[in-house]
């Protein structure tokens, strides 16, 4: 495991998580088939900015203008990235 | 693990973590609040094993720190930083225009950023200009979506003007396959029966000054005989958002040092029945009397306290209301270029001045030094160091470096900087903790709302 923590969590105590994605198959801890149950950490939101490093926004339809007229942030701005129908 | 790539903390009921590289959100439980606080504090496992089994179960204590290497898995927390990935100001391609369709306005509000503008040369924007700067957006090579925004001033102080130039853009904008969007900043004095129906049938958004409290407004927003508008613009707005079904609007109201308890600005609002709404700190210099400074923060802290409690109370009742500081997108958010570019005055965004003259943004008209060239030139626009100093001053590469809410703010308004701290070297601190206030606030409705 090249993982950050040494942990070695018992078989039967552990189930693997599904974190959404239902049954997982890489167990951090090794524990292939089984699933753990999140109790303590509930992922609210998963973000995606990892995978937009790359995204051409030739065609993103954010708004563009700066941000203080319609008070809000980048990050606060919803970017439409569908194209519409 | 640095604290500058997870943000822990707590509001009201929850302990929450913001996973700043991948922009995720998660809710803790106290157990795993302290494990990755320990963590980041650069604790070692056996460490936060040893502080945590002090306290907790052993069960439990494993139970956590499993999650917590899962998700560090998944990359949804502890995930790897972002490489700045900047591709430089030639690279964006220009969206969006402001046209400060008329730079004289019939009121004279005092905290207004460009009051002093009212005596330049050309106060109303002659349709060439307009079809110009269309006509510069229209050949942008930037995809298929458009931006123009009509300011001021008071913009419908110039409507035939304005009506040609929507009417010409639509035109434009059709024969190339162009999608183009208007909004009007206004303070709706000038909204007749005519203008009324022209905005709603041109689907223009709208973005509507109204300060919320009669008073509040009144004492801000006059005329230049010193006569306060608060009961004209409620009229006229209520009649323009009737006939549009209170749709595509913002009602923008603004905080200054007399209205810190602001939350009681959205009230009135909210009896309104505006339900769509945004509240902004004022950009002043630190010796205006309206000027917000440091000292107003815990205030203003509890007032946005109060203003979730408002929130979460309305929409329990079944009448939710929009407020743009509590608005947050972490899954269909803006892509990591959008957010490496700022708020994109100068580069995705320009303002013309009425007389053609080009600037990073609106706030910077009648700021000569920042001045990109004009659009009634042959090669309209032109390198200014200056603009390009905005993205490369000091704040940006070392203070928002180690910021956790650097991928969330577009590193803040550099026009409101300049303006309150005089140079473009440090950020604005005010600024800053508001933001980092308010974000901290959108990210506990999404955690409430899930």
């Amino acid at each position: 495991m090249n993982g950050l923590f040494p942990l070695t969590p018992s078989r039967d105590k552990y189930r693997m998580k599904a974190n959404n994605k239902g049954f997982c198959e890489e167990c951090p801890a090794g524990l292939l088939g089984e699933v753990l149950t999140m109790n303590h950490i509930k992922i609210v939101k998963k973000g995606n900015l990892q995978e937009t490093k790359e995204r051409d926004c030739r065609e993103c339809q954010t708004s563009c203008q700066s941000a203080c007229k319609t008070s809000c942030t980048v990050g606060n701005q919803l970017c439409r990235q569908e194209e519409k129908p | 693990m640095v604290k500058k790539d997870v943000h822990l903390f707590a509001c009201r009921d929850m302990k929450l973590v913001y996973d700043v590289n991948s922009g995720s959100l998660h809710q803790v439980d106290e157990p795993a609040a302290e494990a990755i606080e320990l963590l980041l504090q650069g604790c070692a496992i056996q460490e936060v094993t040893a502080s945590l089994t002090e306290r907790f179960s052993r069960e439990t204590v494993q139970e956590v720190l499993v999650e917590i290497q899962s998700l560090k898995e998944e990359s949804l927390l502890f995930s790897a930083p972002l490489a700045r990935h900047d591709p430089g100001v030639s690279s964006y391609p220009l969206k969006a225009l402001c046209l400060l369709l008329s730079q004289d306005c019939n009121l004279s509000c005092r905290y207004c950023f460009a009051r002093d503008e009212k005596t330049r040369d050309v106060l109303l924007m002659p349709l060439e200009v307009g079809r110009r700067a269309v006509d510069f957006l229209l050949e942008s090579d930037s995809g298929r979506h458009r931006e123009i925004d009509f300011f001021g001033g008071e913009p419908l102080l110039n409507f035939p003007v304005f009506k040609e130039i929507v009417a010409y853009a639509k035109k434009e904008a059709r024969a190339r396959g162009i999608e183009l969007t208007f909004t009007l900043t206004t303070n709706a004095l000038l909204c007749t029966e005519e203008i009324v129906g022209f905005l709603n049938r041109e689907a223009i958004s709208v973005v509507l000054s109204l300060d919320g409290r009669p008073a509040v407004h009144d004492a801000m927003r006059q005329d230049s005989r010193g006569r306060g508008s608060y009961r004209s613009a409620l009229q006229n707005i209520r009649r323009l958002l009737e006939e549009r079904d209170y749709r595509n609007y913002y009602i923008r109201g603004t905080i200054t040092k007399h209205n810190l308890d602001f939350s009681r600005d959205v009230e009135p609002l909210l009896k309104q029945g505006f339900d769509s709404l945004s509240l902004e700190p004022v950009v002043a210099s630190p010796g205006e009397d309206y000027a917000l400074e440091a000292a107003d923060l815990p205030q203003m802290e509890r007032e946005y306290e109060r203003l979730l409690d408002l929130f979460l109370d309305h929409q329990a009742a079944g009448k939710p209301f929009l407020f743009y500081h509590f608005l947050v997108d972490l899954e269909k958010g803006p892509c990591l270029y959008k957010r490496l570019s700022g708020c994109g005055a100068g580069r995705e965004y320009l303002a013309v001045a009425a007389d053609g003259s080009l600037y990073p943004c609106h706030q910077f008209s009648g700021r000569d030094e920042y001045c990109m060239g004009s659009i009634m030139d042959e090669e309209p626009l032109q390198e200014n160091a200056r603009v390009e100093a905005l993205y490369e001053a000091a704040r940006i590469q070392r203070e928002c470096a180690e910021c956790w809410a650097r991928y969330l703010c577009g590193f803040g308004c550099a026009a409101a900087v300049l303006t309150q701290t005089g140079g473009l070297e440090m950020n604005d601190f005010l600024s800053c903790a508001l933001q980092k206030m308010r974000l901290e606030k959108a990210l506990y409705l999404q955690a409430n709302q899930s």
